[in-house]
């Protein structure tokens, strides 16, 4: 039902975004993401090394030239972390674009068309959704190599199909609507129904689905980089832990570098989690809590 | 769904064999020959069902790195330490996951409900593995509760089976067991939130109620026989990503499940035992599926007759 109650608000009208604002989560969410895109924007600033300069001697404690400490060639963890900022957002980011556009246009097929079209893509949502999606990444990863695309697609492969289904269920109950019955009664061609009358209705849910497929992003990147599978010169909180891993962080003073990684991917998701709600408490009075 | 699962297996193997094709790129051409990839594709095909499906032990081939042992005698030591491993905690966070839900929904809008509404969002934000990692440092390295990795102490010389050894097992297997309950208990505990917040609206609990039935018998005869019904399917729905979680639990404890296993064949290369891993764990996941799907029809009548 709080799929339905969705489509009353319309996200691309201007002062959506300064109801989201005036939404305390909405605010804080679209606060911290706006820190965290500036952290990215100007990485090459903000960090005092490269992520792969040799800036001290190995496995330094948190100090205050290294705030984080090193690794075990002598590299500055918080300059890796604030590269890997950029790296984590951009992969997140344009995986949820992938996701969000296929997983729409799947979901808006299936629904409306029916018959075929929807007997063959739901069998195929179905299929990757029951199967061990961490399992079959590993295994794609591995064939494709650990080049940025192949990660990127190998993400977004397995992202699309719970907002696909989502899609789907939304368009098949818009569809017996009145106004969209009427767009059709009045002669309107399909294409035109499905892309001007059910799409915009759709909108609201699309956004809030394709905000959280950004953190699933993150964390399927972080999960392919703690296995070591992304490539290591492209450096993401997830490769950031993957080393601590691998180089023993635990027993070299590394308390920190352990957690940093995770604590950023745990902020990163919150603030999509409250822009992501807060968009349904908008677009949604009668659920807002 | 019933008759939707089993076209499900059938398409597997399809799968796989679409990924095999990719291989001989990266090896060698005797390899090609030797995995028989320079057949046309339809008798590979034949070949891989008659391998898998139709043979019992099926014959995934022989492990690289672990030459000459079989795939299917490495994987088949390591598979009853995932399955208990994520066995014991699905049960445990799905009934915690439950209760805390049908408190929550129970009680909804209430400072209560906002807390536990909040908290199972931020954990659900949390990789597995790096609450593995905390859980690792905080009660094994810090404190020493906890042992830090492993199945059971390498040391233990009494025999399986006997007491002290089972001790041992639970004990090394509580650090994962608990990481994988936290982190899937929020999943649970949300479905269950919204469906018992929707069931306190139903027009029979106004009828219940205003027969003046007792608080208890309104929770759990009326709210948790219909909201139960949902968990169910998202258990089943979930356990392909809660699979893949422990896998990675298990890298971080070092314990000798499959996650190990894979992740030591993917830093060997070891394609035949990766493939051999995602098979088993395919067949694995959807047999439970199609297992959740049976328990369903006898829990819900009327997924029975439609």
């Amino acid at each position: 039902m709080k799929l339905l109650a969705l489509m009353t608000s319309n996200p691309s009208d201007p002062s959506f975004l300064k109801k989201l604002l005036s939404n305390r989560g909405g605010m804080m969410g679209v606060g911290i993401l706006g820190f965290l895109a500036v952290v990215a924007a100007f990485s090459w600033r903000i960090a005092p090394y490269t992520p792969y300069s040799i800036a001290a001697d190995p496995y330094l404690p948190p100090s205050l030239t290294h705030a984080f400490g090193t690794d075990g060639l002598g590299r500055d963890i918080f300059s890796q972390m604030v590269y890997g900022t950029a790296v984590s957002l951009e992969v997140g980011f344009i995986s949820a674009l992938g996701i969000t556009i296929l997983g729409t246009v799947v979901g808006l097929v299936a629904g409306y068309y029916g018959s075929y079209a929807d007997q063959v893509l739901m069998r195929l949502v179905d299929v990757l959704l029951v199967i061990p999606a961490t399992v079959f990444m590993i295994f794609v990863a591995l064939i494709l190599g650990s080049t940025p695309s192949s990660i990127l697609l190998v993400i977004i492969a397995f992202g699309w199909p719970p907002m696909a289904r989502m899609i789907r269920s939304q368009t098949l109950t818009l569809k017996h609507r009145g106004f969209v019955e009427s767009a059709v009664v009045s002669g309107a061609p399909k294409w035109y129904v499905l892309t001007k009358v059910i799409l915009p209705n759709v909108t609201s849910l699309i956004l809030a689905n394709g905000i959280l497929a950004v953190i699933y992003s993150i964390i399927a990147e972080a999960s392919l980089g703690f296995l070591g599978l992304v490539s290591s010169t492209n450096y993401s909180w997830g490769t950031v832990l993957n080393n601590a891993q691998v180089e023993g962080a635990v027993y070299h003073n590394g308390i920190l570098w352990i957690t940093i990684p995770g604590i950023a991917i745990a902020i990163t998701g919150i603030a999509m989690t409250l822009i992501a709600r807060a968009i349904g408490d908008i677009t949604d009075p009668k659920y807002s809590t | 769904m019933i008759f939707l699962i089993p076209r499900l297996v059938a398409v597997n193997p399809v799968e796989l064999i679409a990924a095999t094709q990719q291989l001989p790129a990266s090896a060698t051409r005797q390899l090609t020959v030797q995995f028989g990839l320079d057949k046309p594709l339809y008798v590979q095909f034949l070949l891989y069902v008659e391998n898998t499906i139709l043979s019992f032990p099926p014959n995934l081939g022989y492990s690289y790195e672990y030459y000459p042992a079989k795939v299917w005698e490495l994987i088949s030591t390591a598979v009853p330490w995932t399955i208990f491993l994520v066995g014991c905690s699905v049960i445990t966070a799905a009934t915690i996951g439950t209760l805390i839900g049908l408190v929550a929904g129970w009680k909804r809008g209430s400072q209560l409900d906002r807390g536990v509404t909040y908290t199972a969002l931020t954990i659900q934000s949390l990789p597995y593995f790096w609450i593995a990692i905390v859980l690792q440092i905080l009660l094994a390295v810090v404190l020493r509760i906890f042992p830090v990795q492993g199945a059971f102490y390498v040391t233990d010389t009494s025999p399986p089976l006997s007491l002290t050894f089972l001790g041992d097992v639970i004990y090394h297997a509580l650090l994962p067991m608990i990481t994988l309950i936290i982190s899937t208990v929020p999943v649970y505990a949300i479905i269950m939130r919204n469906t018992v917040s929707e069931i306190v609206r139903e027009d029979y609990m106004l009828v219940a109620e205003s027969k003046g039935l007792k608080k208890t018998r309104l929770l759990f005869s009326y709210v948790m026989r219909n909201g139960l019904l949902p968990v169910i399917s998202i258990i089943a729905l979930n356990l392909g990503y809660v699979v893949g979680g422990a896998l990675l639990v298990e890298v971080v404890f070092s314990y000798p499940g499959v996650g190990t296993l894979i992740y030591n064949a993917i830093q060997g290369h070891d394609y035949p035992m990766i493939q051999g891993v995602f098979y088993i764990l395919s067949v694995a996941v959807i047999g439970a599926n199609y297992i959740a799907d049976i328990i369903y029809t006898y829990v819900d009548p009327r997924v029975r007759y439609s």
